[in-house]
């Protein structure tokens, strides 16, 4: 029982940072022009995220549910799963969260605008930031071009995204559509901050 | 010069007369330059082996990415050309079996390799299909070698790996463990069965198994693969901070990494040491510890005792 206090994170990360940061270089590449379908969904997103119609509504979360099916099959299952053989489950978390997303879009009244001052702040930050900040940050550290990673292509952004846009929403729903990112962001964070310090 | 030279050489043959089971390899290159290194006897068959290997964790995962697959190939094409042989990975290391694969038939070095991997799954009914994918990845006719991953599902694991060796499909069956962990676990596997190899982590930090684990090695006569040697780097990030004691020129280390390296492979017990790099220059600098004197008990306290101190 104890051994599994003698683990961490390092011992489950068995690939180096300029291994990882490579995938979506190649991700990319093999999914390029998709990443014009991408912009195109974050800017209607933006302008839009604060609208009320249902139809507005259910086409959001449409291209959410996609870009978490993109991401899970794509990055997960087709690249991810050569670095860490774990990715598997990614990619069944991702599927589900896919899933998930179209409650709303055939159900809009299960979620709607939340009007609420804090959070709809801080879920417009998070937006903003995972489409427009994210991919220059990236090149601020050092990241090529065509390794930056895209909300609707790659995990991260498109699920600060959906967590942005969850904060700017209100109903019971809320409950069942943010573990999936919130322990993604965890999982997230552990392994960059492992490629980082290792 | 000549008087150093002479205690070094005295050193070296003292060592390697007192370290059972070790031979001084001489070996011919294109050029007719005549190349010396160290290899161990595998004690269940007597086979040689070179005492540096090449692990694959971490640095041979490298996804699909072609440019770092021919990086990954171009460091085995050295490490053979260096005298290398055994090479070890594990299906739980990504991408590194299918690399490994990709580079053994990008330099065509088939009949070099020693083919170390291991089984990693917690059914054991699965384990003969795993190690048939690996073998697949490989592209090998069969494993020189065949261990049970940090003691998963062993029992199982090691009647399969038993049965293959039998039937002439495998050499040499062993079991691994690392970081330090489950080593009564695995004392009382290395009393109780018939093994060929154990692999386990050992280094001049992290020294538990010179207590108990590889005198049982000696006496039960198992091959030791060390794996760890630097701790994942730390050992040499660490030590980097320091100047290299002058008395190292003595087992001729001109580096950290070969005092390191030098400290593992001069414990009587220890047949191969297999750190794991993706550059050519840290590759030749690790195999050089494979040549030239290696330190008697005596200077083996004096390092661990000086970089203790440190």
């Amino acid at each position: 029982m104890t051994e599994w206090l003698s683990y961490r994170p390092e011992d489950f990360i068995l690939f180096s940072a300029d291994a990882y940061y490579a995938l979506f270089k190649n991700l990319n590449q093999e999914l390029w022009p998709a990443h014009i379908v991408a912009i195109a969904g974050s800017i209607f997103i933006v302008a839009m995220f604060t609208c009320a119609k249902p139809g507005i509504r259910r086409t959001i979360y449409l291209f959410l549910a996609a870009a978490w099916f993109v991401c899970g099959w794509y990055f997960h299952q087709q690249y991810y799963q050569t670095l860490n053989v774990g990715a598997v489950y990614f990619y069944y978390a991702f599927a589900l969260q896919s899933a998930l997303l179209l409650i709303p879009v055939f159900y809009p009244a299960s979620l709607s605008p939340n009007y609420s001052s804090l959070r709809n702040l801080t879920g417009m930050v998070l937006i903003y930031i995972a489409l427009f900040a994210y991919p220059f940050i990236l090149l601020l550290f050092g990241r090529p071009i065509f390794g930056v990673e895209l909300a609707g292509i790659a995990p991260d952004p498109t699920v600060l995204v959906t967590i942005g846009l969850l904060l700017v929403s209100k109903g019971k729903l809320l409950w069942v559509l943010l573990p999936v990112p919130v322990l993604w962001i965890l999982m997230s964070s552990t392994t960059q901050w492992v490629l980082l310090t290792s | 010069m000549t008087d150093t030279h002479n205690t070094s050489r005295r050193r070296f043959i003292r060592n390697i007369a007192l370290a059972g089971g070790a031979a001084l390899t001489w070996s011919l290159s294109g050029s007719a330059k005549t190349d010396v290194f160290l290899k161990k006897a595998v004690p269940s068959s007597g086979e040689l082996l070179p005492v540096i290997g090449l692990g694959s964790s971490r640095t041979f995962n490298v996804g699909h990415d072609k440019q770092s697959m021919d990086k990954c190939a171009s460091v085995m094409q050295h490490f053979f050309e260096q005298g290398g042989v055994l090479v070890d990975s594990s299906p739980m290391y990504g991408s590194s079996q299918p690399v490994i694969g990709y580079g053994l038939n990008k330099i065509k070095q088939y009949d070099k390799v020693f083919a170390a991997d291991k089984v990693w799954i917690s059914d054991a009914d699965d384990g003969p299909e795993q190690i048939e994918q690996s073998r697949q990845y490989w592209g090998v006719k069969k494993f020189d070698l065949m261990q049970v991953h940090n003691l998963v599902a062993w029992r199982m694991h090691l009647q399969t790996l038993q049965n293959m060796k039998q039937a002439g499909n495998l050499r040499y069956l062993g079991i691994t463990t690392s970081h330090g962990r489950r080593h009564q676990e695995l004392e009382r596997i290395m009393q109780q069965h018939a093994l060929d190899f154990v692999q386990l982590t050992y280094n001049i930090e992290d020294r538990e198994v010179e207590a108990r684990l590889l005198p049982i090695a000696r006496e039960r006569g198992i091959a030791i693969i060390v794996n760890r040697p630097f701790q994942r780097g730390d050992l040499i990030e660490k030590l980097a901070r320091y100047p290299l004691p002058k008395w190292a020129s003595e087992i001729e280390c001109k580096t950290w990494a070969q005092f390191l390296l030098k400290y593992i492979v001069s414990h009587p017990a220890v047949t191969v040491a297999i750190p794991a790099t993706t550059r050519v220059d840290h590759l030749v600098e690790n195999m050089q510890a494979m040549r030239g004197p290696m330190p008697d008990a005596e200077l083996r306290k004096r390092m661990s005792d000086h970089v203790e101190a440190l």
